[in-house]
């Protein structure tokens, strides 16, 4: 995996913690603040779960690789 | 010929004059009934449905109705019946209905026999409360006026000036008040709980709340209710208790929303 890609899958959980951070504190701020804190938990989640698929695909072909050698 | 002509045209002018004119008396008198039937609009304020003072002595009335003689008037009368009041002690075609801005009660009175009582209903979802207001001169020019229920207990009081300043306000301990406002409060309370449940979140900003401790009890119950929040809470629930736990922090009354 060349350096572009793991700055992209390393991005994944890293994006991911700071918008459900961000969500999570702008949570208790009341109904006005409450559809922005949802849409930015969802992207995290969402982030989360990029990241999940990408590591299990990577996980597979690694020991793939490692059981063809 | 043209005679005949001028008596058949002013025959039939003074048939059309006498119909209409007969046509006009035949609406006065629906329209004098219908009166009679519907309640009749004494004063409105509708600017006071909007505004409404966070003080108590301020104008909450916005709107006052004559009752006509309809099912309204008559439920009044049988709940007043129902409290051992005597009908003809009423004067019931003076009964008014009071509406205010801050609360969906609504306020009867019918003047009775006896210039120094009045008879006050308390209505809301077919609840009444039933009270008698006495009204008696008081030393030095005042005006006493009180409040009792039906079995003759009071539970407010108040000594009224010439310009109507209020003074020696008591109210008092009364069963029959209490369980009213625990109806009142309860049917209340079922219709906002509703109201969240079919809006799915709660319209409360939690940073108000008196202390960190309470902010996070309720946010961790608003977040029960979304499923974004409890969807956040399985993936990453460390990262979701740190943002709301930092959220609280400085949480009070006066917090910022």
């Amino acid at each position: 995996m060349n350096s572009y890609f793991k700055v992209k899958f390393w991005s994944l959980p890293v994006v991911g913690v700071i918008c459900i951070l961000i969500g999570a504190y702008l949570f208790p701020f009341g109904p006005d603040k409450r559809p922005l804190a949802e849409l930015l938990m969802l992207a995290g989640i969402v982030q989360f779960v990029l990241f999940a698929v990408w590591y299990f695909i990577r996980y597979r072909r690694k020991s793939k690789e490692t059981v063809n050698s | 010929m043209m005679k005949r002509k001028y008596l058949f045209a002013s025959l039939l002018l003074t048939g059309i004059i006498l119909f209409v004119a007969y046509s006009c008396t035949k609406d006065d008198e629906i329209q004098g009934s219908k009166d009679r039937t519907s309640n009749v609009l004494i004063y409105e304020d509708k600017s006071l449905m909007d505004e409404v003072s966070p003080y108590f002595y301020d104008n909450h009335i916005y709107q006052i109705e004559l009752l006509g003689d309809n099912q309204e008037r008559e439920q009044i009368v049988r709940a007043a019946l129902a409290e051992g009041v005597d009908e003809e002690f009423l004067m019931i075609d003076e009964a008014q209905k009071f509406h205010f801005n801050h609360t969906g009660v609504i306020m009867y009175s019918i003047p009775t026999r006896d210039p120094e009582q009045t008879l006050i209903l308390y209505e809301t979802e077919g609840f009444y409360q039933v009270s008698m207001a006495h009204f008696s001169p008081a030393e030095g020019g005042l005006m006493f006026f009180e409040l009792k229920t039906m079995d003759d207990r009071e539970y407010f009081s108040l000594k009224l000036d010439d310009q109507n300043n209020v003074g020696e306000l008591k109210v008092f301990e009364n069963e029959r008040v209490k369980s009213f406002n625990k109806a009142v409060y309860s049917l209340t309370l079922s219709e906002e709980s509703q109201d969240l449940t079919e809006k799915g979140i709660s319209t409360n900003c939690c940073r108000k709340e008196s202390s960190w401790s309470n902010c996070m009890k309720c946010t961790v119950s608003d977040c029960e209710g979304s499923w974004v929040c409890r969807f956040t809470a399985l993936i990453a629930p460390v990262e979701l208790a740190a943002g709301l736990a930092a959220s609280c922090i400085g949480a009070g009354p006066d917090s910022r929303c």
